[in-house]
């Protein structure tokens, strides 16, 4: 355990190198969320347009 | 015709790129993800303290892939921009549409890391100084390549003058990357050289290559999946994308 805490503590620079990291990997989970979410509303959008057509038929 | 030719033929068509382009998709992103968690862990916990910086070094392994990604994805915009005022190829304008927020994000990032990393090596969180100035610089142009198709309602004119914007911006990437050797600067000189064996150890910068080459894959996934449906948005009205979706519509009801 005191080990552990020791990694996280990097030796007194551990806020700059957990903040460092966390703002790249947050960073690059939202550019790579955007376009799959862009996809899914694009699919979406198509299906809410068929739909009324289906229901015609 | 010349099989080049026919090449640069092919990938004048969106569907054809969009056609090939699905199954690269998924190996950029599953060698991306697996490369970039590797090289994270091996960075934060294999790799030894250095000896002046102790462990705020360790952040050397998300900027320098973030930081090098930023000048190749402007130069990549600004051979698009070149292929674009040539050909007048609508994937590169597509491309450049797709790239200038991901490479905007990327350069805010290493601007960040970059602060981060100053606070506790040089005293201060942002100094003006030749390189970090010119990083600066290059995440403005990200900006105004932005805000330039913004600004132009047609479609058309946007992309050629964005192109132009691309391509003139192109002369600050060599700027970047000769500041830290053109003047005198806080930054240090490059870790990698194509010439020179490095400096570090072994096991400080295998992790390095590792996340540079994964940043590299993810960020190509990011783009190619941009890309992606940029291509469905602006052919939504043809016979193929619209086959396309119908073929989507059906999977997903059975």
């Amino acid at each position: 355990m005191n080990e552990f805490v020791t990694f996280l503590q990097m030796g007194g620079h551990g806020l700059y190198v957990w903040l460092a990291y966390g703002i790249a990997w947050a960073a690059l989970i939202v550019i790579g969320a955007r376009p799959i979410l862009a996809r899914r509303r694009f699919i979406a959008m198509h299906r809410a347009a068929a739909e009324p057509e289906r229901t015609a038929e | 015709m010349g099989r080049l030719a026919a090449f640069a033929h092919r990938l004048g068509s969106p569907r054809w790129f969009f056609d090939i382009t699905g199954p690269w998709l998924v190996v950029l992103s599953v060698i991306g993800i697996a490369l970039v968690t590797v090289g994270s862990v091996w960075g934060l916990v294999f790799a030894p303290e250095d000896y002046q910086q102790g462990n705020s070094f360790r952040i050397i392994y998300v900027h320098v892939p973030t930081a090098h990604l930023a000048e190749a994805l402007y130069l990549a915009m600004g051979a698009a921009g070149v292929v674009l005022l040539v050909w007048r190829m609508k994937l590169a304008d597509m491309f450049i549409a797709v790239t200038a927020p991901v490479g905007m994000a990327i350069t805010g990032v290493a601007l960040l890391t970059g602060a981060i990393w100053g606070k506790p090596t040089w005293g201060a969180w942002w100094v003006w100084d030749a390189r970090t100035t010119s990083v600066l610089v290059l995440f403005f142009l990200y900006v105004g390549l932005m805000a330039l198709r913004q600004a132009i309602p047609a479609r058309e004119q946007a992309g050629r003058a964005v192109a132009v914007l691309a391509v003139v911006g192109t002369v600050n990437v060599p700027i970047i990357k000769y500041s830290v050797d053109w003047w005198l600067t806080l930054h240090q000189p490059s870790s990698f050289s194509l010439t020179e064996p490095p400096t570090m150890p072994a096991q400080m910068w295998l992790p390095l290559l590792v996340n540079v080459v994964g940043f590299y894959c993810l960020v190509a996934a990011v783009v190619l999946a941009g890309l992606r449906n940029e291509i469905l948005e602006r052919e939504s009205g043809t016979a193929w994308v619209r086959d396309w979706l119908a073929r989507k519509l059906r999977g997903s009801v059975a």
